[in-house]
């Protein structure tokens, strides 16, 4: 008998064969599976769910989420200089700029233009940044405050990140009231989601107004972005979080993912915060990881009231690495599980994501589109959510 | 080599560590549009809940890798790798009856991607072991893969079909139950790891061995008991690599105890292939394997027809949507003036947008699209160039047209959206939208959710009536997933090594599964058809051809036809008086060259 025919017999089989038989049942047809994997097992991971602790409730005003304002020009910047594994610090984008053009420039160079004037000189530093940067005036910034009320009704702050343009970035803070609070002393920290220009070459505007802050950056940065710690005039501690699981105070930790991410950027830490009685609230920077590991990995690691992922804010990438499988990239479907009762997302979301969650019957809470935001369904620039 | 290149955090040996050096490694795999374009990676899905398991896919290949971390040996760490194949696909026949039937489970494609849940996924789909040492005093990287030329199993008694009531076997007694070309299947696979090495790296193998050994087959009788059978077919291969300078010798020593390996040759074909690879050949421009080089890759052309009103704006928004998630580029090229389909305030991103003239699209398009098509390439340089047509243009002629410009772009598809609620009626009164569902590779039925069940049906029988060649795709808002448009088919380097190697050593096997490149040409008709003759012409079409179309003039008729032919099964479609172009065949096949198609002006 030939192959050919051997196949046929097998195909029609098997679109018949009933599916899911259990090994015990082809035996008893004479059918066994040979494998040398066949006795190999895997260990189950078990749920840490390390219990760090509770708070009242946690409320994160947006300063900017408007990272840059035309994409356009962005992706043509990254395009231009030679695709997505392009180093930020050589585009000879702001505030590096050395005015050699795109894709030329170094961190030494555009930083030497500038360091004599940070942090304290922002306007004459941005002055040199627009006459020597590609595409200055696209620069926006990510940058958000969190304020924790501890379940002794004490609160705290937190400043989540410092956004990119100096100009832009002063502007939100003064907008939000921010420079007060950070020359105050009443932000406790800086916490870096990541080293991507949008959220981290801001850095000097804080540093203007509280050069003594602690900074928390998670473990991955490039020597350049430590050194830009340093020549933006920071005179605190710098804190390194590892991968995994890191404490912050009690109800609020951060979880550093060691991703890689597009521009030579390495790691991502977002934020996780306990809400007595509510259940967990996750505060992202980009979510360069995928809201599903970001999700997932939270579950596995955390322990928090009721069980319930209960709030979500930030940019959300749902997918970024998948490009292959239509079927499965429902990331409406993929959310709906978790049950989430808040969510306010916006910077890298995607519009039409965002717009899908709330015909999906998400609980989106929607923004004002002030302060140059782009659509309501993103909680925009100067919007403030609370959880719990 | 510098390890912190492929894993920028802390390596410390922990089985966490090798989980999380080779996620990254196919993470950034997927930023790295030449890397994708060498080595045919489409990506990968991060399974990473109660177990950690990752899934890619390649080019050319209907199934899906799996890999997963197994276990830490000593100080080195062992990943399984997998290949699932697609239900359809002949390459199932080639598995165990008892995995064929695994992937005939509804689920079965959900739990691929979980497949780490699954022991009778994780079990059995093996295709090859890898493993990796790291030392981070050497800065030193050693891979070592284990795989089967062919991996077979027999029945020794055969298998009888149950629902037979005669004897009937479906496999005959010493039949082959698995035949599986493992290392073919493992060939993608390892050259995009070894590739995605390298150029993270900028740093080649220094350190490259190949093994064979003899390995016996297996075969089970009816009670399951295994035993081995000798068999020429079944040698493993062993592949040794190092990257830097570590002691690759001794821990390749020691991977091979218990193998019966001998050294295959550097003069032996398939080694000389291995060594022309991406990962390895460093006489290639090393810039090529630099990041820092500024990538010109044609972009893909998409053409977008449709009726006013039937959801092309939306196509659009949800296009760029997902492929800016995906962290790619679309560039868009209209061809009517004063027409904005991307209004700024309603998507997220302004994008650029080249429109062209109107009043020339008929007699300069290709003109027109060259323009536009550099001044984007000159701008954002995007992945993807959407054509947005307005349906003033014969989408026929814009066919023909599109060939002269495969020097700067890929034509990837057209897509035609055709709004459901209107169908019938628009089909009724307006020509060119009968000639939009004819030209298009993809319909996109939209607007169903405005739709019964007997509306959708009926605008269907339409639809293939006029098209028997396009996909059809109901949609709502035009929310579709830009793969589902792509359809393409190109033979690969891979599958030729593979070939080679199987061929090696088992000259009586031939391979049916190799997919052919898939090309078409344009053939100018300088005069009228005699149209009995091309009638006879286009029934003997050699079968290499499947499809064909073109515009076309009969002798003694004035109007022109549009001629399509799929399969043997063709029509001439009469145009009206005042479309007249000039005349052509565009035909689309296997394997076609100019000098193989007789021109049929020469009948």
């Amino acid at each position: 008998m030939s192959t050919q025919t051997e196949d046929t017999k097998r195909r029609d089989f098997l679109k018949g064969a009933v599916t899911g038989l259990g090994f015990g049942t082809l035996a008893t047809m004479g059918i066994f599976s040979y494998s040398p994997m066949r006795q190999f097992f895997l260990p189950q991971m078990v749920r840490k769910m390390t219990d760090f602790g509770a708070c009242k409730s946690i409320k994160i005003t947006n300063i900017s989420e408007t990272s840059w304002f035309d994409n356009a020009t962005l992706m043509g910047d990254i395009k231009g200089a030679g695709g997505l594994l392009v180093n930020q610090y050589v585009y000879n984008w702001p505030p590096f700029g050395d005015g050699t053009g795109l894709a030329k420039g170094s961190y030494e160079k555009g930083i030497a233009k500038i360091k004599h004037l940070l942090p304290n000189k922002l306007d004459e530093a941005w002055k040199i940044i627009e006459a020597n940067s590609v595409n200055p005036q696209n620069a926006g910034g990510f940058a958000a405050l969190i304020e924790i009320e501890r379940l002794d009704g004490v609160k705290k702050k937190y400043l989540l990140d410092s956004g990119w343009s100096y100009q832009w970035m002063d502007a939100s803070f003064k907008r939000e009231g921010i420079d007060k609070m950070l020359a105050n002393g009443e932000i406790e920290a800086l916490i870096l989601s990541h080293e991507h220009f949008d959220h981290f070459f801001g850095l000097p505007v804080t540093m203007k107004y509280a050069p003594n802050i602690k900074i928390i950056i998670p473990e991955g940065f490039y020597k350049e972005g430590l050194q830009y710690i340093k020549d933006s005039g920071h005179k605190g501690e710098l804190m390194v979080h590892k991968t995994g699981m890191n404490d912050i105070e009690p109800g609020l930790c951060a979880i550093v993912f060691d991703v890689p991410i597009i521009c030579r950027v390495f790691g991502e830490q977002s934020l996780f915060a306990n809400v007595q009685g509510k259940g967990l609230v996750s505060i992202s920077g980009c979510c360069h990881q995928g809201i599903i590991q970001f999700i997932s990995t939270a579950k596995k690691e955390l322990k928090y009231d009721n069980d319930q992922m209960y709030g979500m804010y930030g940019g959300l990438h749902i997918s970024p690495f998948e490009d292959w499988d239509p079927k499965y990239d429902d990331l409406v479907i993929g959310l709906a599980k978790w049950d989430f009762k808040s969510i306010g997302c916006n910077h890298c979301t995607g519009l039409l994501t965002a717009q899908k969650f709330v015909r999906a019957g998400y609980p989106v809470v929607q923004g004002t589109a002030r302060n140059r935001s782009k659509s309501k369904v993103y909680l925009g620039n100067g919007d403030t959510i609370t959880f719990g | 080599m510098n390890i912190q290149a492929l894993y920028p955090a802390t390596f410390d040996g922990t089985p966490e560590s090798f989980n999380a050096l080779l996620r990254t490694l196919l993470i950034r795999g997927t930023y790295d549009t030449v890397l994708k374009k060498i080595t045919g990676y489409k990506g990968m899905y991060l399974y990473q809940q109660s177990k950690e398991c990752w899934t890619v896919k390649f080019d050319n290949f209907a199934g899906i890798f799996g890999i997963l971390f197994a276990e830490l040996h000593e100080d080195v760490g062992v990943f399984h790798l997998y290949y699932f194949p697609s239900p359809n696909e002949s390459m199932l026949d080639k598995f165990s009856l008892a995995e064929a039937i695994t992937a005939q489970d509804e689920a079965y494609l959900e739990k691929v991607r979980e497949f780490a849940l699954h022991p009778a996924l994780f079990r059995q789909f093996h295709i090859a072991t890898l493993r990796l040492h790291v030392s981070i005093q050497n800065q030193s990287l050693w891979l070592f893969y284990e795989t089967h030329i062919r991996e077979r199993v027999y029945a020794k008694e055969g298998v009888i079909d149950p629902r037979s009531e005669e004897k009937s076997y479906l496999i005959e007694p010493e039949g082959l139950d698995k035949d599986l070309p493992s290392f073919r299947l493992l060939l993608p696979l390892m050259n995009f790891l070894n590739t995605a090495i390298t150029r993270m790296s900028l740093c080649t193998p220094s350190y490259f061995k190949l093994f064979k050994a003899s390995k016996a087959s297996v075969a089970y009788d009816s009670i399951g008991n295994f035993s081995d059978v000798k068999d020429g077919a079944s040698a493993k291969i062993l592949i040794a690599l190092g990257y830097g300078e570590g002691d690759f010798i001794e821990l390749t020593e020691r991977a091979l105890v218990g193998h019966h390996a001998e050294v295959v040759h550097e003069a032996m074909s398939l080694n000389c292939f291995l060594q022309k690879a991406p990962w390895y050949d460093i006489s290639d421009d090393i810039k090529q394997l630099s990041t820092h080089t500024v990538v010109q890759n044609k972009p893909k052309l998409i053409v977008v027809t449709g009726f006013l009103g039937s959801g092309k704006t939306n196509f659009l928004q949800n296009y760029i949507e997902y492929e800016t998630e995906k962290n790619r580029f679309v560039g868009i090229i209209q061809n009517e003036i004063g027409k904005t389909g991307l209004d700024g305030k309603l998507l997220d991103y302004t994008y650029s947008l080249v429109e062209l003239d109107e009043g020339c699209v008929c007699c300069s398009l290709a003109g027109q699209l060259r323009m536009g098509v550099n001044t984007l390439m000159r701008t954002i340089a995007p992945d993807t160039i959407i054509l947005e047509t307005t349906g003033v243009a014969n989408p026929f002629n814009l066919l023909a047209e599109l060939h002269e410009l495969e020097d700067i772009v890929d034509f990837e598809v057209i897509v035609t959206v055709v709004d459901g609620v209107n169908a019938l009626y628009l089909y009724d009164e307006f020509r060119v939208f009968k000639d939009q569902i004819r030209s298009a590779d993809v319909i996109l039925l939209n607007k169903i959710d405005q739709m019964s069940e007997s509306q959708i049906d009926s605008v269907k029988v339409m639809l293939e009536q006029n098209n028997r060649c396009a996909k059809i795709i109901p949609t709502v808002q035009c929310d579709i997933h830009p793969n589902l448009l792509h359809n393409s088919i190109v033979a690969s380097t891979s599958q030729i090594a593979s070939l080679i190697s199987e061929e090696e050593k088992n000259p009586e096997t031939k391979s049916t599964h190799v997919q052919d490149g898939i090309s078409s040409i344009k053939i100018p008709l300088s005069k009228p058809l005699n149209r009995e003759k091309f009638r006879d012409y286009l029934e003997k079409l050699p079968k290499n051809i499947f499809r064909l179309k073109g515009i076309i003039a009969f002798e003694a008729e004035d109007n022109q036809y549009v001629v399509q032919y799929v399969n043997g099964v063709f029509e001439f479609v009469e145009q009206q008086s005042e479309q007249c172009t000039e005349t052509f065949l565009v035909y689309i096949g296997k394997n076609i060259e100019k000098s193989f198609v007789q021109n049929p002006c020469s009948l």
